[in-house]
């Protein structure tokens, strides 16, 4: 019996004549079956979209992995689901801003970075797009120590100035951020106790430096390697020399607003800082205080102290595992007797926006995520940061030995000098400020090294950083100036 | 027999605003109308996310006094100068290369010098942010093995150095993109032309110079131009280099155009202010275009 049904080239040829009769031909059909076929595919691969009670967004991937797993408990308890998104920390600032710009797809809830927070609170104050949680922290009630406060009693002060505008409170702080020095223990113990020294012995910066002058094995010959360096500092990033700014009471701001980065602080700093950094007498290297550069340099010892906030000792026990056992903490060396012994790096608000439908609901969920006991044990032990709420601090959790800082119980070494952490004021214009700080950094050191033979250098580099100082300042004000009748 | 002419789908005259639909929709949307709003924005100031006032020219009488500004335009026309100065001759001279005929592996060393290019150019500045590394990097080792460790450059951390570590990078990303050009170029000159030399007895460089020079003088054109407004573009590799500064550099080293541009609208906030800064790239590129144009000569030969 012949077979009825076409031949291949009998298909082929059918294919083409109807190709031929589309309009325009073959191609067009081409691209129209291309447009059905992927739009069918989209059809029934839709992107996944949570839908949720709140929608909240974070960048530190930690936070997120913690806040996660703390969900379902809140979900049980307000009947209340809740999406959680990461968002790498600089979308965070442009996806936000253009949401608030177009008042569209703005989350109920959103973690901002405390350099960046001051950017948001710009403008008229009822502009701002936040909801001013004063209210909410002095009307929520706490128990501590079996008596009911306020919870608004609970932050240090110092934590709630960087999102306070106008006395309106925009963000309510997720830590502290105290700064200690790590170090190598293994290789400072025994290096110190070689000049008949001990870390304790380290309590100021003068006996620090002292200290770093004997045990790095500086060499005037510029082709030899210097085997240690007592600190890292970094040449161009400011974020160190603003850790020691603060500690001495400095900043970039006043509580008034006013810029005071060309302060006579800021200036003394900078003088300390530069001949540390550079130079052929120099105690400090700079291989960068994230990433491989800085693993290896801790990991071979190169730089023996390094500024370690909360945040930075969970860095450093899962980025360096090798160096469990191995490294310890101090406190900051003090600038005179008896002074502060720590300063701050970094921070994290957690905002209500005005979009949110649910502003009882939200501010539910912040307090379950930052108030909560089970939900700071998690995240403790997941980031080591310490909360900023004083109660917080007696938790087992926080008094834990360590066994990767040589046992210390480095949760209480924080939580001590949490109280002394000093203030950081907002203002939109910080970001610009730091930047700019950053610049008169790496002026001076370039100066420094082009003049460190000169005999007057130390008169020189000052009349150098105090005018580089004002060149910069003098460019954020009159940017500020630009904005004024705005702000 | 079927008649066409009823349907429009059928119907010439309608069929190609039907395809051409999409992409206009598109471009409409989220070309056209921010960049007549982004006009519209130039002239007035915004602060924060909801406030604005009209300017008038104020953000393009600022503008001229900014001193970062000023610092962009400078780093950013630097960039363009080594990049033309340097990428075009040595792309044209690989093209050359790869263009003879007694080279061996011609498609290999086609392919492998234009491969850069295949790579992102996010991953490209990783790349290079680690080959720079004052301690660790492949330049330094083998500087260092060469005259001894004070050869060592501090190329991402010393602000002299930074655009010619930002210009290599270019280079290695770029100088092979365009080889493709001159070697599209090349490979479509009138070989007879050759031929006539040969016979008036030219020699090589004088069959360069006055053969292939002019023949490829439209392609070098086209080049220079895109070369130009790339240039001015400059973003992506100075931002992920230098990171930890915002894109800026030490010093604002490496602070271009572009660079300067997102800092103001997307950190500051400032969208008024990044507007007038976007038009004034915009018309600058656009002057230096018809300059190049021009003193090639290109538009005399045509007309």
């Amino acid at each position: 019996m012949p077979d009825s049904s076409p031949s291949p080239s009998e298909k082929r040829q059918s294919l083409r004549s109807f190709a031929e009769y589309f309009p325009f031909g073959p191609a067009p059909f081409v691209i129209f079956v291309l447009t059905i076929l992927s739009g069918i595919y989209l059809l029934f691969h839709p992107v996944e979209d949570v839908q949720a009670d709140l929608h909240m967004i974070t960048f530190p991937p930690v936070h997120h992995k913690a806040y996660v797993a703390s969900l379902p408990k809140f979900t049980e308890q307000t009947g209340k689901t809740v999406r959680i998104d990461l968002v790498h920390n600089t979308a965070v600032q442009s996806r936000l801003r253009s949401a608030f710009w177009a008042d569209l797809d703005v989350p109920d809830l959103v973690e901002i970075e405390i350099t960046w927070a001051g950017g948001f609170f710009r403008g008229p104050i009822e502009k701002v797009g936040f909801v001013d949680l004063r209210p909410y922290l002095e009307k929520t009630m706490i128990k501590v120590n079996g008596r009911e406060v306020p919870l608004i009693s609970q932050f240090p002060k110092s934590r709630l100035a960087p999102y306070t505008k106008d006395e309106r409170i925009f963000g309510i702080p997720h830590d502290v951020h105290p700064v200690m020095l790590a170090y190598r223990a293994d290789l400072v113990e025994p290096m110190l106790a070689g000049h008949g020294l001990t870390v304790e012995d380290l309590d100021t910066w003068e006996k620090f430096v002292a200290a770093g002058r004997k045990i790095g094995q500086n060499n005037p010959d510029p082709d030899a390697e210097t085997e240690h360096y007592m600190l890292n500092l970094p040449r161009n990033d400011p974020s160190m020399l603003e850790i020691l700014v603060f500690q001495r009471g400095g900043g970039y701001f006043n509580p008034d607003g006013e810029l005071i980065m060309d302060s006579q602080i800021v200036l003394d700093t900078l003088l300390w800082y530069v001949p540390l950094a550079s130079g052929r007498d120099r105690i400090a290297e700079s291989p960068s205080m994230f990433g491989a550069p800085w693993v290896k340099s801790v990991s071979e010892g190169k730089c023996l102290f390094f500024f370690c906030p909360d945040w930075k000792s969970k860095s450093t026990e899962d980025q360096i595992p090798s160096m469990a056992g191995k490294m310890k903490l101090m406190p900051l060396p003090a600038w005179k007797p008896g002074g502060r012994r720590t300063s701050t790096w970094g921070g994290t608000m957690l905002g209500i926006t005005k979009a949110c439908q649910d502003k009882d609901a939200a501010w539910k969920l912040a307090q379950h995520l930052y108030t909560s006991k089970e939900s700071i044990r998690f995240l403790f032990k997941k980031t080591n940061i310490l909360p900023p709420f004083k109660w917080a601090w007696d938790l087992e959790v926080i008094q834990e030995k360590r066994p990767y800082w040589s046992n210390q119980r480095i949760g209480a070494l924080y939580a001590e000098l949490a109280d002394d952490v000093p203030p950081q004021y907002s203002s939109p214009y910080v970001q610009m400020a730091k930047t700019q700080l950053g610049a008169v950094l790496t002026q001076c050191i370039t100066f420094y090294e082009a003049n460190q033979d000169a005999e007057d250098i130390e008169a020189r580099l000052r009349a150098f950083a105090r005018k580089a100082l004002a060149d910069e300042a003098g460019y954020v004000r009159k940017y500020m100036q630009r904005s004024a009748e705005l702000d | 027999m079927t008649d066409r002419t009823w349907n429009p789908l059928y119907s010439k005259r309608v069929a190609p605003y039907l395809f051409t639909a999409p992409f206009v929709i598109l471009f409409c949307t989220f070309g056209l109308y921010p960049l007549l709003n982004s006009i519209y924005l130039a002239f007035h100031q915004t602060v924060g996310p909801k406030s604005m006032v009209f300017v008038g020219l104020g953000n393009f009488r600022f503008l001229l006094s900014d001193p970062l500004f000023q610092t962009a335009v400078k780093n950013t026309a630097i960039f363009a100068l080594f990049s033309i100065a340097l990428q075009l001759p040595l792309s044209l001279g690989l093209a050359l290369l790869v263009n003879a005929r007694w080279l061996k592996g011609r498609s290999f060393w086609r392919l492998s010098f234009f491969s850069p290019r295949l790579v992102g150019m996010v991953f490209v500045a990783l790349i290079f942010t680690l080959i720079f590394n004052y301690e660790d990097g492949m330049l330094n080792k083998a500087l260092a093995a060469i005259g001894g460790p004070s050869w060592k450059i501090r190329w991402l951390e010393k602000p002299a150095f930074v655009m010619p570590a930002i210009v290599i990078t270019a280079m290695w990303l770029y100088v092979g993109f365009n080889m493709i050009y001159f070697l599209a170029a090349l490979q479509a000159v009138d070989q007879q032309l050759y031929e006539a030399a040969d016979v008036d007895g030219a020699n090589r460089f004088q069959k360069f110079w006055n053969v292939t020079l002019p023949s490829i003088k439209p392609v070098a054109v086209f080049v220079v131009v895109l070369s130009t407004i790339g240039s001015f573009q400059l973003f992506e590799l100075p931002f992920v280099m230098f990171q930890a500064q915002g894109g800026r550099g030490p010093d604002d080293s490496a602070l271009t155009i572009v660079t300067y541009l997102y800092q103001t609208g997307f950190v500051s906030g400032d969208l008024g202010y990044a507007s007038s800064i976007a038009w004034v790239l915009v018309a600058g590129v656009l002057v230096l275009a018809l300059v190049q144009i021009r003193l090639s000569g290109t538009w005399k030969k045509e007309a």
